[in-house]
This record gives structure tokens, sequence and C-alpha cells, in this order.
């Protein structure tokens, strides 16, 4: 008989489990921490102290055709925010930044965009894209929003003994040997084979898998990660709901990486999304505050748009 | 000259946006290192395109705070165990009292705002405007509140109405420190000294002790004093009357529990019932038949005058038919007789109906006057002592507490009626008489006629321009004759039953300070004066002088310990 199991996400986001297409590092080396797969590991609760979350979130404000003497590209303008939540028995929100810009794709690049929006002005930076397919501008705007959290994940783990906590895979940018760990809320890729990978269905909270190493041909451990389980599965519920995948960089060495992977593990359970998240329980809740924080301080998406438009319109008419 | 720094106005925030800023009514976001509490005067200076600066003046009319990014009510609990990140916002409702200069319009959002303090308070309460003004209390944070001389005493307007809940209102109180800051102040002037007030003690014997200061008053509660600039003690011109005791004989021991001397005690005479016509006071009652009745009264009150004439033989009996009326018991027989005679001429056409509804209240009247000895005949010695006499100090107190209710509305309606009358031969406003009478609902009720109504009637609609000054005081105004409350210039609010609050004649004060009216404090008053456009709270010092027995200072003459001194 088929045994149907719900994924606790809200549908428009898609599935917390969903294979997807995007580059991720394509071998896995399961034995770098022990040859034992059978059982969950049960780190010892968390020592006390301050963890940082980094999060940014993105907006498209308005798409474009940008024509560069009969060449036409895709384009966008966009906005990003970054910014980081301290939980030290208090969660206080730490230092954030927008950044805004236009982008087009085809090797067009296009000019700094300034405008009014009441008594403020905006800018957009000007970024470029070689290919000309339609999804690559919103990459590009990915891509500078992630070169931005990479920068200031390093930034804040840079203060000595400082836990950072990254929603999402850790970028390539930056590449610092700093305790970042990365957070990965959706369940991308199968890295393990299905014997191991049944371990996931065992965790408990705050348990985790043994570290595997990910790499490509040519540098086979670039990174160690592991999965870990942030609450009870529920009745409901499939067996992969409410885990995350946790990585840091292979530079900070196999011993210091157990070492986080054990905090970050005992750790995350007590930061778990609310039930009314729609990403629930993978979206964490100093990551929702952030990024509600966050999205409010890109701006009234409306008023771009019409300062853009106008702007637009009032460049036809001054040229 | 430079401002004193603590009398500066100081920035507490800025008018936001997200709540519609309106002339009457805006939003200041409280910065996190400042506060607003209810009842602070706030200014902000506005500019109007071609008409320069505006200052808008008002109070904080509500308070709030809140999690900013918190959706749900058990977000509180993440919050506290650190898990969700939140901002805190701190908002105060500002209601607009005063523009200066007069330009109708909102503050922006993102302007400025600022606590007033010093002159900008002073203009944001409109104390600037008021060239005499008397201390009324103290405002939350502690500064002198004051009402305007000139809506009480008569200029432009007069009375003042309390109202709230007995015990806990302290409207006797209130109104007590009212006088006290008028006759301890300079306020009054040259009048100050002529100036009197007629108080009517309805309850335990709490007045009888204004000549005394108070010895349990702390360093704190002088302090207050001292930020009003008023002394403290007693009152300094206290007579205290109260009704005589019974079966004393021809000296009239006064029925005071609490102290044994310095109290006079007080009655009339059969001659002066007759002349003074007070036969209508002993039927103060609302009824319906009162215009035949009130017909009858006023026929056998100018018979009784007309027919009578001075007892030769002692000063406070008459005769009547050559034949001696020696007590108030022969009196209402001589009137009894007089109306049950078919040819008599004072009982005119009226019915026998009439005539022996008439009788049966003429009764009842003199059986409770005789119970508590109020009109005397040839037994009193030296009367005159015994006619209450308000022009012999400054604050007069009337008890009545002990009288049964037809009593106690004999004994307000004459002297009220007597005072109204000696200010109507007057003519003229100043000094001024005041007049505090508590349980107004008792006296003027909204529901029918009686003479005593017809007095305070009298006093609330002309005592104005006669200087008469009515400080009445009820559990619910509600019930009081409407006519009476519209004419004060001042309503005050003491604690207010939740229900009472909500009806029309609460109608000044807004929904939120409606509430607060449920949970004021005894000594706190809601105050709402013809100026400020929104009644603010209030708080008055503890009484300077005894209120019962217990407070009253031991002098050293009789302090039992005052001889060990000094061992």
């Amino acid at each position: 008989m088929v045994v149907l199991r719900a994924d606790p996400w809200a549908p428009e986001y898609g599935m917390g489990f969903q294979a997807r297409l995007e580059e991720e590092l394509p071998v896995a080396d399961p034995l770098v921490e022990t040859l034992d797969w059978s059982t969950p590991l049960s780190p010892t609760p968390a020592e006390e102290g301050p963890v940082w979350f980094v999060d940014g979130v993105r907006r498209v404000e308005l798409r474009l055709l940008a024509e560069d003497g009969g060449r036409r590209a895709p384009g966008l303008f966009g906005s990003f925010a970054i910014g980081s939540v301290c939980c030290d028995g208090r969660a206080t929100f730490d230092e954030h930044q927008v950044g805004r810009a236009v982008v087009a794709g085809g090797g067009v690049m296009p000019g700094r965009v300034e405008v009014s929006v009441g008594v403020q002005r905006v800018a957009f930076e000007p970024a470029t894209e070689p290919s000309l397919d339609p999804d690559r501008p919103l990459w590009k705007l990915q891509n500078l929003m992630q070169e931005a959290e990479a920068a200031m994940a390093a930034r804040v783990s840079a203060r000595a003994g400082r836990l950072v906590v990254v929603d999402g895979p850790l970028s390539f940018f930056h590449p610092t040997d700093a305790p970042v760990v990365g957070m990965v809320k959706r369940f991308s890729r199968h890295y393990l084979e299905d014997g191991r990978e049944h371990l996931l269905a065992l965790l408990g909270p705050g348990e985790r898998t043994p570290l595997f190493a990910l790499g490509d041909e040519d540098q086979p451990v670039q990174r160690y990660a592991w999965y870990l389980r942030l609450v009870p599965l529920r009745v409901p519920w499939h067996d992969q709901a409410g885990i995350v995948r946790c990585e840091v960089r292979a530079g900070v060495g196999l011993d210091t990486a157990v070492g986080l992977a054990d905090r970050v593990t005992a750790l995350l359970p007590a930061y778990a999304g609310r039930p009314t998240d729609p990403r629930a329980p993978q979206n964490l809740a100093p990551v929702g505050g952030l990024e509600a924080w966050l999205r409010h301080r890109m701006g009234d998406g409306r008023l771009l748009r019409r300062a853009l438009l106008r702007w637009m319109v009032e460049g036809e008419e001054g040229g | 000259m430079s401002v004193e720094p603590e009398m500066a106005s100081e920035p507490v925030g800025l008018v936001i946006g997200t709540e519609d800023a309106t002339p009457l009514s805006f939003w200041v976001g409280v910065s996190p290192d400042a506060y607003l509490q209810l009842d602070d005067a706030v200014i902000v200076d506005t500019e109007v395109p071609g008409r320069g600066t505006v200052r808008i003046a008002g109070l904080v009319q509500e308070v709030r705070a809140r999690h900013e990014g918190a959706t749900f009510d058990t977000d509180v609990f993440l919050i506290d165990r650190g898990v969700l990140p939140v901002d805190t916002a701190v908002a105060a409702q500002v209601v607009a009292t005063r523009f200066e200069p007069e330009v109708f319009v909102p503050p922006m959002p993102g302007l400025p705002a600022l606590r007033a303090r010093g002159k900008d308070r002073d203009e944001a309460l409109y104390f600037d405007q008021m060239t005499r003004r008397v201390v009324g209390g103290l405002s939350r944070d502690g500064e002198p509140m004051f009402l305007d001389l000139d809506f009480l005493d008569g200029t432009r307007g007069a009375h003042v109405n309390i109202s709230g809940v007995s015990g806990v209102a302290t409207k006797t109180t209130y109104a007590m420190f009212l006088l006290y800051a008028l006759f301890h102040s300079p306020v009054l002037g040259g009048y100050r000294g002529n100036t009197k007030a007629i108080v009517f003690n309805v309850k335990g014997e709490d007045l009888m002790w204004l000549d005394t200061p108070n010895a349990r008053l702390t360093q704190a509660q002088r302090e207050d004093y001292e930020r009003l600039d008023l002394p403290v003690g007693p009152f300094e011109s206290v007579g205290l009357w109260a009704p005589p005791r019974g079966g004393a004989g021809g000296q009239a021991i006064p029925h005071v529990e609490s102290r044994s001397n310095g109290v006079t005690a007080y009655y009339w005479t059969v001659r002066e019932f007759v002349r003074e016509k007070y036969l209508r006071f002993l039927f103060a009652e609302a009824d319906d038949e009162r215009s035949q009745i009130a017909d009858l009264v006023a026929r056998v009150e100018s018979f009784l005058d007309r027919e009578c004439e001075d007892d030769p033989d002692h000063e406070a009996t008459v005769l009547h038919g050559g034949y001696p009326v020696r007590s108030f018991d022969e009196l209402c027989d001589a009137i009894r007789a007089n109306v049950e005679d078919d040819h008599s001429p004072w009982r005119g056409r009226l019915s026998d109906a009439t005539v022996a509804a008439f009788v049966r209240r003429l009764d009842s009247g003199r059986f409770r006057l005789d119970q508590n000895h109020l009109i005397w005949g040839r037994e009193a010695e030296d009367p005159r002592r015994h006619r209450i006499d308000w022009e012999a100090n400054q604050v007069t107190v009337v008890d009545i507490h002990n009288l049964h209710d037809r009593a106690k509305r004999f004994v307000t309606g004459v002297v009220i009626k007597r005072l109204f009358e000696h200010k109507e031969r007057m003519g003229r406003r100043e000094p001024l008489a005041f007049l505090v009478l508590d349980e107004l609902n008792r006296y003027a009720p909204r529901e029918g006629w009686s003479p005593i109504k017809e007095v305070l009637l009298d006093v609330a609609e002309r005592g104005r321009s006669l200087g008469m000054i009515l400080i009445g005081a009820e559990q619910t105004a509600s019930e009081v004759e409407r006519r009476v409350i519209a004419n004060s210039a001042f309503r005050v609010v003491g604690r207010l039953d939740t229900a009472e609050a909500q009806r029309s004649e609460y109608g000044f004060l807004p929904a939120v300070t409606r509430s607060r009216a449920s949970i004021l404090k005894p000594g706190s008053m809601i105050l709402q004066q013809p100026h400020i456009p929104i009644p603010v709270q209030i708080r008055f010092p503890f009484p300077s002088w005894a209120t019962r027995a217990d407070e009253a200072a031991p002098d050293a003459s009789t302090d039992p310990f005052g001889a060990f001194e000094g061992d």
C-alpha cells in the first residue's frame, strides 16, 4: 500500500524536501568522522554563549529589457538587504545593510540609476551578466546578496569566538577559515547512499548524522556537512521533515568541525521556526524575524516601482 | 535671561506617520531614552507654508507600547527566550489643546515633540492667559495646576460641581482644599478677608476640625503645599455650628460627639420662623400636589406674618390674636386650627383634600423639627447667640449630619435662602460667598420640585452675578437637576462607578478618561475647566487641617506627656 506523508511547509514555498538542480558539490565522502552510520549522534547540551544568525532577503523591483545598439537583453532593478541577529539570552538586531542593483544580461552594462523616493535619493548600482538566459539577472542579484552576506558573516565571526550561522549554503565568496556554519533549509540533493540516508529518519531533535565531506573531483574535501533534526517528528509528516543540513568549510579542520557540529546540533532546536512560519520548522525563529525586519528595510516596493517608472518617463521627456 | 535647565522643554520623541496626524490628535513615537505619561504637556513646532511656525500644544491622552515584528501572541515567549528579535515601540497619543497662531494644521510626521516645561507648559495649559489664578492641585508630574479665578468668581463663569462615589472620591475634601487655596493665597486680593464660605457637614464629623492643624501630616505631604505656594495649617477663621442636644433646658448645648468646645448650637426662634417665612422649608419635599399645597403654604406664611405681633415679653416668640405663641408646637397648633376652620380666610377656596394633605405634612415636619430642637420659643435664652452667623468667620460649618432628612432640608433651605437674600440685598458681587453642599441629588433632584431646589436653581443661575458661588457635590450627576450642573464652570470627577461613568452627564470625559475615572485613588480627581479643552487628572495635597479627632494636633496644654518634657 502506498503511504502518504505531509511536508510541513506552506505549498507556495515549494517543498522542504525537493531535489533541485543547482550548483552543488557533487562528491560526498561519508567516512570522514566515523564508519558507523547505524545510530544518530546526540551531542551534550550546548555551552552558553552568543550565537549570530546572518541572513539576506532580495526583491525584484522592476523587470527590464535592456537595449544597447540593437542588442536586447533581459534585466531587472533589484534590492537586497542583509543583516544579523545576536542571540545571547536576548535576541537583538545587529548590523544590517541595504543594496540595490540594476542588472542586465547579455553583457550589457547599464549606467548607475538614481531616483527620488519622497525626500530620499535611492541609487541602483550597475551590474551585468554574460548570459542571455532570462533567469540570469535574478541569479546575479542573488549572487550580489550572497556576496554581501558572506562578507558580513566573515566580519561578524572575525570578532573572536563568535559562532555564526548563515541561512543558506556557504557561498564561494570570501573563503575564510572562520567558524561560519551554513544552514540549508531545503533538502535539495541526495548526498548519501540509501543505506546511510536511512539514518535521517532515525534522528531525534538535537541529534545529528556523522560528518561527511563534500567536494569535487579536483578537491574532494571542501566542506564538512551533517544533517540534524530540529523538532520531534509529527505523525502526518514524512520522516525528512524538520531536518536541516549544516556545513562548515574544511579549512577549519576536522576536529573543529566536529566541535562545531556538536554545538550547533544541540543549539538549533531551541531556535526552531515558529509553527506559524510557512517554512516551519526549518526557517529558524530569529531568521524569520530578521527576514521580516530586512524586508521592511528595503523600503516600500510600490513606491520604488513608481519612482523608477517616473524616472523613465522623465528621461524620455528630457532626452 | 536664561531659562533654568529643568524648566526648558526637552525632546521626547518624534511625530509618527504610521497613524494619521490630525490637528486635534496625533501620535508621538517616544525615544527609547525618554518617556511620556498620561497628561504630560507636549509641544510640536510645525512649519506652515506662508504662515511661518505654528506651535501645537497638547496633552498626552494615551500611551501604548508594543513589540514590532511579533505577529502572534505566543511570540512574546520566544522573545523572552531570546529566540525572536523584535523592536519595542512606545507611542503616545497627544490631544491638541492650543495652536499658536491659530492655524489648524496637523504636525508633520517626523517633527520633534518636546515635553513642555516652564513657560511652554504654562502656555499649553493656558496658564499664561489666566490673569488671576488659584491653585487647583498638582499635576501627575507634581507641577501646580491652576484654575482661572475669572471662571470661579462670576466674572466669566462660576460654580464648581464635583461627582464621585462616596468614601473614595474625596469630594468634600477637594472642595475644602479649593476653599483653603482661595483663602490662604493672595488671589482674592483686598476681598480676601471678607470672602465667606458656608459649608454643610453632611457626613460624620469630618469638617468639625477645620480649625485644628493635622498632626499626622508627613514631610512629603508638607512639601506638596510648598510646591503650591500655600501655607501648611488649619483654616484661619472657622465658625462651627451644630444642632442643639435635647433635654438641656434653656441652654442650647451643641450635639457633637467628637469635640466638646469651640462649637455653637444653632436654632431659630418662633418669631424668626414667622417673620422670615420659613414654613415652606417644612414642606421641602418634591411631590405632585405641589401647586395646591405650595399655594396654601404661601397664604399661611403671609397670614402668619400679618396677624402675628412681636411678643413684648420674649424676643423669641409672637402674639397671635392677643395670645402668646410660646413654642413651635403652639405655632403649629395655631396654623392647623386656622386652616381647618372653614370660615378662616387662611385656607381660601382650597379643597378639604388639599388642607388634609397640608396638615399631614405639617404634622410630620413639625415632629422632625421638634425632634431635633430646631425652633425654640420661650425656653430660649439668648437666641441671638444661636442664630447662625456667617459674617463672624471666614468659614462657617453647619453640621446637619445628625438631623433627620426633613430637618436637613429645613436647615439647608433656610440657610441658603438667608444667604441668597443677603447677597441680593448687597447688590454687588464682591466679597464673594461660597456655599459647599454635598448630596446635591437630595436637594436639587432631577425629578420633581421643592423649595430648596428652587433656591439652588436661583443660586446656580443668578449666583454668578450676585457673587454667590456654589461648590456642589453628588455621588451621581445623573440624578441632579441639569441646570445646576450646566451652570458649573468647573466639573470635577473623583472615583466614578463604571456604569455611572457611561452616562451622558459625563460626556465631557473622553473614553479613556472615563475608564480612568473608575480607578482613581482618593486624593486624585479629574478636572475639567473652561480654558483647557480636555479634562486633566490632578491630585491634591492631604488636608493640613484635621479631619478626625485623632488627627487634631495636641497642643502643649492638653498633651498628657507635655509635663515630662525637659526631664
